[in-house]
């Protein structure tokens, strides 16, 4: 609502405009039903007399909803799941909208309500949802909520010492004058290309969902860095370089996103590594996860077994804290979970160690597994019978520690207690009545992809390999939970100057271009050597400069070393998310400053100089006016700034401010595309696909990300005309890459009703294939197949919240206007069977939506499943440098992560009361017995800190975590929190930060007034 | 403004005034519009207040609900309030919107505003927790949500307290109750 606390919500009448969405948050991706109608006009209760329709036929999960069972007469606990949602004051909210009867953006301003209401219909979350995914609603701006009040709604400059107001027309011609003459003088040739823009640094997001992202952004930012600037030096929000978040396990084979909810809620063991998704992933452990957990899905399991024992199922948690996650777990089954609680770092060692026991233990298990990629193997499937071998030797060690040794060693490193190591072991291996072995199912998430990621992820991956969990199988699974949803799309980013490809250097990548032939087992052994040897021991332990630098360059420490010319952060906040945050502010912020100095050194100069004499002249009557300078004069100063101060000029486009806003020479204002924006993306748990549409005008002057990067472009190029070089190479990529977008602009200023995003979406996603084979690059589309020629906007509009599962296998659209769409279920399974699941959904003429899952032949998703499954030995070889730096020196371990309510940066907390209430600031959580002897309480301020920086938090004393470490917030609306301590340290292959491996102190500092600790709630959680 | 008025200006011509005047500012629900027209044949203007008669917004009862001798400290008691159940509870500590001798006495709605499940109230830390997906309710912060999903904090009956008596009334509810679209 626009003032909550009204204790009444107006429902949608029949004639509410309707549409549907992703949640803007988590990587679940619940799916939310969007209505918005005259703030004057109201529906009634009954069915008919309001405008919440739906229409399913879930076969897969046996829901039926009509038009008709939606009856409001009868909302009560838990009806949501029955068609009928309860609407709370955080689902609706009061703002402004042009009629839109042209198309969008037309028409008069008037009063509307929306409404986000989690949808019935999505399979994901049948009309459940988190905190986060709950309010979306009142996150959406209007002119009279915090939400609109924050949102940045004018271009700004930078004049002086402050940011002002300008036009759009200024502020692109600034920063187009800018770009194009730091290409034009420190571009570096390429002989095919023209001249590359490498001083031109871009951290721009990769993702879908999470306030920034989906294909059809993504496609827009990339194809102005990398194919109109082409450089190479980009950064995405959570790692420093541009490049895969986690190699390892699509090195491995199957890939970082393969299975899908159903396999969770089939699985006779889930196990969950690293995540928390109780807070991160909410709806995916609360709903589907809990349910198998109760016990709820053993007639699907039935249904799927095909005989085979339905059985208890078991979960393992692996987590240093005892999270939400455990609590809930071992509340609802208390016999049946498995807390692993290892010091930070030690997974490696850990997931090897499981397996060693399972490998020595259940030997009749492990080998019907073996025998199920062996035999695979015999049909083409790329079983890597060497690789495995290598791992039992060399991570498990077989042959050269006995189990009592190892599980010794273990023990000591990780502080997991033998005896829980080898009841996980017993929890994984120990076949089923019958002999069949059990159905594992696993996720990781960023507790091992941000902690030595590479190696990490595959002693999990290992350990899924022995566990059967990549089996394809229904109920087996092995993934990462993933942060946000998905979307990449877009050209490929080019190479750094100095080289021809860019890749992380995982072992193969290595031998390829050492030119290591693998045939024998001894040929793997050598590779394994050499590799670990240069990557690791003589290289990042020793010199601490990863490898993978050399082809994904990292741009922080270059940033931190004066190197770039123009720093265009999109849609992120660095000073919050990047590592040791505090030490890229100081320096990206001195260099930001040299330029502001040097074009304004008149202006400065003035100040405390002849113009600041008393002056009273009496004859005096006109106003002065003062001028700023143009935005082509602005420019040249800037690139004469650049040229002699080692300065960065900085642009921020974003929708709220950020802390990088503070040294911003140009702010673009971004539609948000959460509502205001459509674009497409994916769930991570399921790569369920579906439009997120646009439903509001942005405020202000706001435009969509795709426009300004059109914008600018175009701007260029008309620069490069002035100077009667329209066809230098560098005007011919941005005319090339931006053509169709701007072609679809002048077909949408005649004609409203012509959608520029659904222009986009055909003409770089849909047709990727032949648009980028023109444009003469490499390409990523996710899960892009041909089948994808046949979509576009509308047509995924109709599947509403269903979505389409990727890889889609088929797209069908009929003359009656039936659509029928088919997908891959779980990607291992058409590799290591004969049969797998494919999604059918079809979306009937009256809008009915059917989705059931069809067994198909193997051979048909041949070109979309895993092709290859390949182990490799993860060796733990003691923290890297820049953690042991802090280790000896610091007291805590700083466990980071999210706090269930704050999301991400923090970027949309502030806009619902329940989370910014709950979290007015950034809060640690410490151990009581730390807490007595540091002689602190509930409510206290400390400030946290070592050699990276300092940040203050306030005090919640809690047993979740051990003694010896503390838990702070990752980043907070108002702080920076943790990445204040974090360390540069990365992992040298594909240089993920390790963002959960550093310590620090406390020192306490003060604390809160009674009157504000009477407001907060220092509870322990306690289900 | 006085709501239960309206104030028509009516000038030389028969000119016709509608009530869209307001209408942000008016109460929720169906509001009474009224078209007067009047010809007037001097030229002078003429100011009439016509009494219109919106129908009464809904209220809040008060209501007594219980006296404070029968509240054990932590002991929750049912009862009923606006149709809804509320528990009435003697926390043992000060409490936001908590009244009482000791600041301590609460009542709340006492189903969970993330999908309506039951709450299972915890003595020993004065929150209430749903069975379901696990929201936490810290009942001595006005029903914040100390983990979970809800999208509201826990409904709160806003009390009023008699010293003289010990009767203690249920006045109101500070946010929209689960499984009700309208409160009233």
């Amino acid at each position: 609502m626009s003032f909550r606390y009204q204790g009444k919500v107006p429902i949608p009448p029949p004639n509410a405009e309707r549409y549907t969405t992703v949640c803007q948050f988590c990587n679940t991706a619940c799916g939310y039903d969007v209505y918005v109608w005259p703030a004057d006009e109201e529906g009634g209760l009954q069915p008919g007399e309001h405008g919440i329709v739906y229409n399913l036929k879930d076969q897969v999960y046996n829901r039926v909803l009509t038009p008709q069972t939606t009856d409001f007469t009868k909302l009560g606990p838990l009806t949501a799941y029955q068609g009928i949602p309860w609407i709370s004051e955080a689902m609706v909210v009061r703002t402004v909208r042009r009629g839109w009867s042209r198309g969008r953006g037309t028409g008069e301003w008037r009063e509307v309500y929306v409404a986000q209401i989690p949808s019935p219909e999505c399979p994901i979350n049948m009309g459940n949802h988190s905190i986060r995914g709950g309010t979306n609603g009142e996150r959406n701006w209007s002119p009279w909520t915090v939400a609109g009040a924050r949102r940045l709604k004018r271009p700004m400059v930078r004049f002086g010492g402050r940011l002002e107001p300008v036009s759009w027309d200024y502020a692109i011609d600034l920063v187009a004058r800018v770009v194009k003459g730091v290409i034009d003088k420190w571009g570096v040739d390429n002989p095919k290309w023209g001249k590359e823009g490498h001083a031109v640094f871009a951290s721009r997001m990769d993702h879908g969902g999470g306030g920034g992202g989906g294909m059809i952004e993504n496609t827009a930012a990339g194809l102005f860095f990398f194919y109109g600037v082409r450089t190479a030096f980009a950064r995405i929000h959570n790692r420093p370089f541009f490049g895969p978040e986690g190699p390892a396990i699509v090195d491995a084979g199957p890939g970082a996103m393969n299975n899908s909810l159903l396999d969770l809620r089939l699985a006779d063991v889930i196990i969950y590594w690293g995540a928390n998704p109780y807070t991160t992933g909410t709806v995916m452990f609360t709903q589907h996860a809990l349910d198998n957990l109760r016990g709820r899905t053993a007639d699907e399991k039935k249904n799927w077994f095909a005989g085979e024992p339905v059985v208890d199922t078991y979960m393992i948690i692996v987590d240093p804290r005892k999270t939400e996650t455990v609590q809930v777990a071992e509340t609802v089954a208390p016999d049946r979970v498995l807390h692993l609680a290892p010091e930070p770092g030690t997974d490696i060692v850990l997931a090897n160690a499981i397996a060693r026991v399972i490998y020595e233990r259940y030997k009749d298990t492990v080998d019907k597994i073996l025998a199920v990629y062996r035999q695979a193997a015999q049909s083409g499937f790329k079983w890597d019978e060497n690789a495995w071998q290598l791992y039992l030797e060399e991570a498990l060690e077989i042959n050269t520690k006995t189990l009592d040794q190892y599980l010794a060693e273990a023990e000591s490193i990780t502080g997991v207690p033998r005896s829980d190591i080898e009841k996980a072991a017993e929890i994984i291996g120990a076949p089923k009545q019958g002999g069949a072995p059990k159905r594992v199912w696993l996720m990781y998430e960023k507790g091992v992809i941000w902690n030595q990621n590479y190696r990490s992820i595959y002693a999990v991956v290992d350990l899924c390999i022995m566990a059967g969990a990549v089996r394809g199988i229904p109920g087996t699974g092995c993934q990462r939970q993933g942060g946000h949803q998905e979307g990449y799309a877009g050209p490929a980013p080019p190479p750094p100057p100095w080289t021809t490809e860019r890749h992380h250097v995982s072992p193969w990548n290595f031998a390829k271009e050492k030119g290591i032939q693998l045939n024998t087992y001894d040929d793997y052994k050598n590779l394994m050597e050499s590799w670990y040897n240069e990557v690791y021991t003589e290289g990042y332990y020793k010199t601490r400069w990863p490898i993978g630098d050399r082809y994904m360059p990292t741009i922080d420490f270059r940033l931190e070393d004066g190197e770039g010319k123009v720093l265009w952060v999109h849609d992120m906040d660095t000073y919050k998310l990047g590592p040791a945050a505090q030490r890229l502010k100081a320096a990206v912020s001195d260099r930001s400053w040299r330029v502001t100095r040097y074009v304004f050194a008149e202006a400065f100069a003035a100040i405390g100089g002849k113009d600041s004499e008393p002056q009273y002249d009496v004859n005096v009557t006109e106003i002065p006016v003062i001028t700023g300078p143009s935005s082509e004069e602005y420019a040249a100063k800037v690139l004469e700034a650049l040229e002699k101060t080692g300065g960065i000029f900085v642009v921020v486009q974003d929708i709220y401010p950020t802390f990088m806003m503070e040294d911003a020479h140009v702010v673009f204002p971004a539609a948000f595309n959460n509502g205001e924006v459509p674009d497409v993306r994916m769930s991570v748990h399921e790569r369920r696909f579906r439009i997120a549409d646009a439903w509001l005008d942005p405020p202000g002057e706001a435009k969509p990300d795709w426009w300004i990067y059109a914008t600018v472009a175009k701007r260029i190029v008309e620069l490069y005309e002035a100077e009667g070089r329209g066809n230098d190479p560098v005007a011919q990529r941005f005319r090339a890459a931006f053509q169709p977008i701007w072609d679809a602009m002048d077909k949408n200023a005649n004609d409203p009703s012509v959608e520029v995003e659904n222009e986009i979406f055909k003409t770089y996603i849909a047709n990727a294939d032949e648009t980028y084979a023109k444009l003469g690059v490499d390409w990523e589309v996710q899960f892009w197949t041909p089948a994808f020629k046949n979509l576009d906007l509308n047509i995924l509009r109709k599947f509403r919240t269903v979505g389409v599962i990727l890889p889609l296998t088929e797209v069908n659209v009929n003359p009656d206007g039936t659509v029928e769409a088919r997908g891959v279920v779980n990607v291992m399974e058409p590799a290591l069977n004969p049969q797998y699941r494919e999604e059918v959904v079809v979306v009937r003429p009256d809008g009915t939506i059917e989705r059931s899952i069809e067994m198909a032949p193997s051979e048909k998703a041949k070109s979309v499943a895993a092709s290859t499954l390949r182990a490799w030995p993860a060796l733990w070889l003691g923290y890297p440098p820049y953690v042991e730096d802090v280790r000896g020196r610091y007291k805590y371990w700083v466990i980071n992560g999210r706090y269930n309510e704050i999301w991400q940066s923090g970027y949309a907390d502030p806009n619902s009361e329940v989370v910014i209430k709950r979290w007015p600031y950034a809060f640690v959580q410490i151990n009581p017995a730390d807490a007595q002897a540091e002689g602190l309480e509930n409510g206290d301020i400390v400030v946290v800190y070592n050699d990276n920086g300092s940040v203050p938090a306030v005090v919640w004393i809690s047993d979740a975590v051990k003694q010896g470490h503390i838990f702070l917030i990752m980043a907070h609306p108002y702080a920076v929190a943790a990445n204040a301590v974090t360390t540069p340290s990365v992992e040298p292959v594909a240089q993920s930060p390790d963002y959960k491996l550093t310590k620090a102190d406390l020192l306490k500092v003060g604390t809160l007034p009674s009157e504000v600790k009477a407001l907060l709630t220092f509870k322990d959680i306690n289900i | 403004m006085d709501t239960s008025r309206r104030a028509v200006i009516a000038a030389i011509g028969g000119l016709a005034v509608g009530g869209v005047l307001g209408y942000l500012l008016a109460p929720r629900g169906p509001v009474q519009v009224q078209t007067v027209t009047q010809t007037v044949p001097v030229t002078t203007t003429a100011t009439q207040t016509v009494t219109a008669a919106p129908p009464a917004p809904a209220k809040y009862p008060r209501v007594k609900i219980a006296n404070v001798s029968e509240l054990q400290p932590k002991q929750p008691v049912i009862k009923q309030y606006a149709g809804v159940n509320v528990w009435l509870i003697k926390l043992g500590e000060p409490a936001v919107g908590g009244v009482g001798p000791d600041g301590d006495i609460v009542a709340f709605t006492t189903l969970c505003t993330h999908m309506g499940g039951p709450l299972i109230y915890n003595s020993q830390n004065n929150c209430a927790v749903c069975q379901i997906h696990y929201t936490q309710f810290d009942l001595t912060r006005g029903g914040m949500v100390v983990t979970g999903h809800a999208t509201e904090f826990l409904p709160q009956v806003i009390l009023e307290f008699d010293e003289n008596t010990g009767d203690i009334y249920a006045v109101g509810i500070n946010q929209l109750v689960y499984g009700k679209l309208s409160n009233l």
